[in-house]
């Protein structure tokens, strides 16, 4: 069994990358199939009739957009802390997975509120703070894709994430800061969840499977990034290795 | 009355096949990618042998 400091060696990384992904991935694939059959077997709400079964996707995706943000702050500190090769990888990856699950999120909540508010968008805290965190992530892509060295994009990027970060407890708490439209936490209370068993069930196992499903993601993204290193690495020794275009230095600025 | 005639289903069924459709994207993205450094690395690498056994 190796210890969790031998995983930080980007070489036994992926080799237990390459032989944890398809039990992941298989793992994934029986979770969403007993998810989504109980999503549509279970009873349908008094008030929200069928539309209740967006709640199935929407809140997953809701709580992955936060966990998510929450890997890449933790991972910016070990990138800027202690500079390791692999937090920085972890918190890059996970960017483009935690924007796609904000973007469902804000989509699946739309295609909720239009039936039950009778509006598409309303400018309600909480889908503005998740507006805003979308935007955040966003704002990180760019950095990785603007900037041409990964030394350098990396530092702001872990920068940009600390920064971003203090928008997470806005995100959760926005529905008691403000009066919102948006209804309150009806899972983990501290009296409990406020939601009968035939429906928190299916939530729940939705919940299990779209978290299995970033961790395969995440790490088969982190193994494609480590070779993707290793690309630029040998492409670089390989323009180095080229010998220089013949004629001496300074020869080619006469007309 | 079948499915389709439900109330708000086209909501339902809008949300899981937006869903599906992002999440497909997602996943074929990582493997397309996976393949493309195999590829790019298994060049660069082949490139190496081959200068080795020239320099021999």
């Amino acid at each position: 069994m190796p210890s969790p400091t031998s995983l930080a060696n980007p070489m036994r990384f992926m080799a237990l990358a390459t032989r944890a992904l398809p039990w992941f991935a298989a793992l994934t694939a029986i979770c969403f199939a007993i998810g989504l059959w109980l999503a549509f077997t279970s009873p349908e709400d008094y008030q929200q009739h069928q539309t209740v079964r967006i709640m199935y996707i929407h809140v997953p995706a809701a709580w992955l957009s936060l966990m998510i943000y929450t890997v890449m702050a933790a991972s910016a500190v070990g990138a800027l802390v202690w500079r390791h090769p692999l937090a920085e990888v972890a918190m890059k990856v996970a960017a483009p997975i935690g924007c796609t699950f904000t973007f469902l999120c804000l989509v699946t909540g739309s295609l909720w509120g239009k039936p039950m508010w009778g509006a598409w968008w309303v400018w309600d805290a909480r889908l503005t703070s998740v507006l805003v965190l979308f935007l955040i992530y966003l704002g990180i892509l760019a950095i990785w894709n603007a900037i041409e060295d990964p030394a350098h994009a990396g530092r702001l990027a872990a920068i940009a994430t600390l920064v971003g970060f203090v928008n997470i407890p806005i995100v959760k708490y926005s529905v008691e800061w403000w009066n919102s439209l948006h209804q309150g936490d009806s899972v983990f209370t501290l009296e409990g969840p406020k939601m009968a068993m035939s429906m928190l069930a299916p939530l729940m196992v939705m919940a299990l499977a779209f978290t299995l499903l970033f961790l395969t993601l995440h790490l088969a993204a982190m193994r494609n990034e480590i070779l993707r290193r290793r690309v630029r690495r040998l492409a670089i020794l390989a323009a180095a290795a080229q010998p220089l275009a013949s004629g001496p230095i300074g020869s080619g600025a006469r007309a | 009355m079948t499915v389709l005639d439900l109330p708000h289903i086209g909501f339902v069924i809008a949300a899981y096949a937006i869903c599906a459709l992002v999440v497909a994207g997602l996943i074929a993205a990582t493997v397309l990618d996976y393949r493309a450094q195999r590829r790019a690395l298994a060049a660069y690498e082949g490139r190496q042998l081959a200068k080795r056994g020239e320099d021999e």
